[in-house]
């Protein structure tokens, strides 16, 4: 996907102004983290969604939500607290559209490779702790190789395209594919001796 | 487990997993970009080559390309967190950066090399000194390829009484008889004391003050080191090691910005004094770079670090200094040592 926007020669404001200007309630807070991180947010809102419409609605109510949220946070780092609220807006639309039909997302694939152990609507009678299979994912996560695990952040959680991250990491698409499949095993025991079952 | 859920834990993912993995992808990113401006490049210097031709644009290539990935990481020692020290800092420590440092976001690779120190200026040295020749099994001063150490009285013996101005004076002048000492240094000032206990109190009997190698102004710390032990009578003792310095491209530095965000998970981690609680905040009064030589442990090319420095100030307002410090040249350059 190509984002052309044109800003004229100007540099982005530091992390730390930006979140002044939230705390300062000033709207210029929104400007700013748009001019300099809208664009990965927006692939990343891509991703999960594939529609442009729905990817900017999801922007807007990211940086609504960035506006509600500081203050009272003060995040350490801008572009990671940015990332995890538009994730969590894009895939709660994700799964809503999911249930009127299929989205043809990068996010779909990855998901189907991890249908083997994820189901993809399995009724969730029992119990579910976020908090606790999130602690299990970080973990397991900590446990892989450095490469391995910007592949799994990349492919699983920011849903970027296979080629995206060989191009990234300057490797062949088919070793990435052996390095997801290997991940795959490894995440497919995890869950199991932790009692994740499809 | 659903997709839905899955996709829920992985929202609820270690939050430094992820900061983690955009530092990973901004460089990434940087470097792809780099590798593509390398390419035009590189094609402008084909079209060249046919003129000056092939052997010289082999030797421009293997002079200025960044061996990217290929040097050894070095390691920094001494308190680093997950030992005592995360017993200080804690999730609740808060970080008040007052540093205004204007640091450059690019650095000179600089491969080491020792520098052999010939018998010619050992010679010269000790002429010069006015040292002895090395027959004693106790004092003398002896050669090791690019080392020279020195020792010239006992331990116990003498007394320091000079004032600061005749200590660097003298420091200058002995500095000055080292003719192959050559690049820009610059004078530390007193690192550290011998003293023994007498009834009346704690004498110094020497101090060490300490050279610093300095490349475009930017300290070089590890190996490369110029220490001089003086007293009243003179000089004591002197440890020198010389390297060679040569520039083989550029390397970028990982942003401040993200250094900045891993003062409280850093590379190494040092407080001067204790603290009787944890760390309540850690204020950072200033930010420099320092290069890193550690040529003994295989690693070929000076590494940049940011020093974050400033005062931890504990729960109970007692106030320490700290140093803690982040290797500044991105992962992508480098590979861990074994």
């Amino acid at each position: 996907m190509e984002l052309h926007r044109k800003h004229g020669a100007r540099s982005a404001l530091s992390d730390e102004a930006i979140i002044s200007l939230y705390w300062d309630g000033d709207r210029k807070a929104i400007t700013e983290t748009d001019f300099k991180y809208g664009k990965y947010l927006y692939t990343i809102i891509y991703n999960i969604l594939h529609d442009k419409l729905d990817c900017e609605e999801c922007l807007n109510d990211a940086y609504l939500g960035a506006w509600n949220a500081m203050p009272p946070a003060r995040p350490q780092v801008l572009k990671a607290f940015l990332v995890t609220i538009s994730r969590r807006i894009a895939i709660k639309r994700y799964h809503k559209l999911r249930q009127k039909g299929a989205v043809p997302s990068e996010m779909t694939v990855a998901l189907a490779e991890v249908e083997d152990f994820i189901a993809e609507n399995s009724s969730a009678e029992e119990a579910f702790d976020a908090k606790q299979l999130g602690q299990i994912i970080s973990r397991f996560v900590r446990s892989l190789p450095q490469r391995q695990r910007y592949i799994f952040i990349s492919r699983y959680y920011a849903a970027e395209p296979i080629d995206t991250i060989a191009k990234e990491l300057a490797l062949s698409l088919s070793m990435i594919h052996k390095e997801l499949a290997a991940i795959r095993t490894a995440l497919k025991e995890t869950l199991e001796s932790e009692g994740y079952s499809v | 487990m659903n997709q839905q859920q899955w996709n829920e834990g992985l929202d609820h993912m270690d939050e430094d997993l992820l900061r983690n993995y955009l530092t990973a992808k901004d460089q990434y990113v940087h470097k792809r970009r780099n590798r593509q401006r390398f390419f035009h490049v590189a094609a402008a210097a084909a079209c060249l080559c046919l003129i000056v031709g092939v052997l010289l644009l082999v030797q421009h290539y293997r002079n200025n390309i960044p061996q990217i990935g290929n040097y050894k990481r070095i390691q920094l020692t001494g308190n680093t967190l997950g030992e005592s020290v995360s017993s200080y800092i804690t999730q609740d420590t808060a970080i008040v950066n007052e540093a205004k440092e204007n640091l450059p976001t690019q650095l000179p690779i600089y491969k080491i090399t020792p520098r052999k120190i010939t018998s010619k200026e050992f010679q010269a040295m000790k002429e010069r000194l006015g040292l002895p020749d090395s027959d004693s099994p106790l004092f003398g001063v002896e050669k090791d390829r690019n080392k020279v150490d020195g020792r010239f009285t006992y331990y116990a013996t003498g007394t320091f009484t000079m004032s600061e101005e005749e200590l660097e004076a003298l420091a200058w002048e002995t500095f000055h008889k080292l003719s192959f000492l050559e690049g820009d240094y610059t004078y530390y000032g007193i690192r550290g004391e011998d003293t023994i206990s007498a009834y009346d109190g704690e004498i110094v009997t020497s101090v060490l003050v300490s050279f610093y190698r300095q490349l475009d102004g930017v300290r070089v710390i590890g190996n490369d080191r110029c220490d001089m032990w003086f007293n009243d009578d003179g000089l004591v003792e002197i440890h020198i090691a010389l390297y060679d310095y040569k520039q083989i491209g550029t390397m970028d530095l990982i942003p401040l910005e993200n250094a900045t965000s891993r003062i409280k998970t850093p590379d190494a981690f040092s407080l001067e004094g204790s603290l009787n609680s944890a760390v309540e905040t850690l204020r950072v009064d200033r930010i420099n770079l320092v290069l890193v030589n550690q040529h003994s442990n295989d690693c070929t090319i000076l590494q940049p670090v940011y020093n974050f420095i400033g005062t931890a100030i504990g729960n109970n307002e007692t106030e320490v200094g700290f140093s803690s410090k982040i290797i500044a040249i991105p992962e992508s350059y480098t590979y861990e040592a074994d």
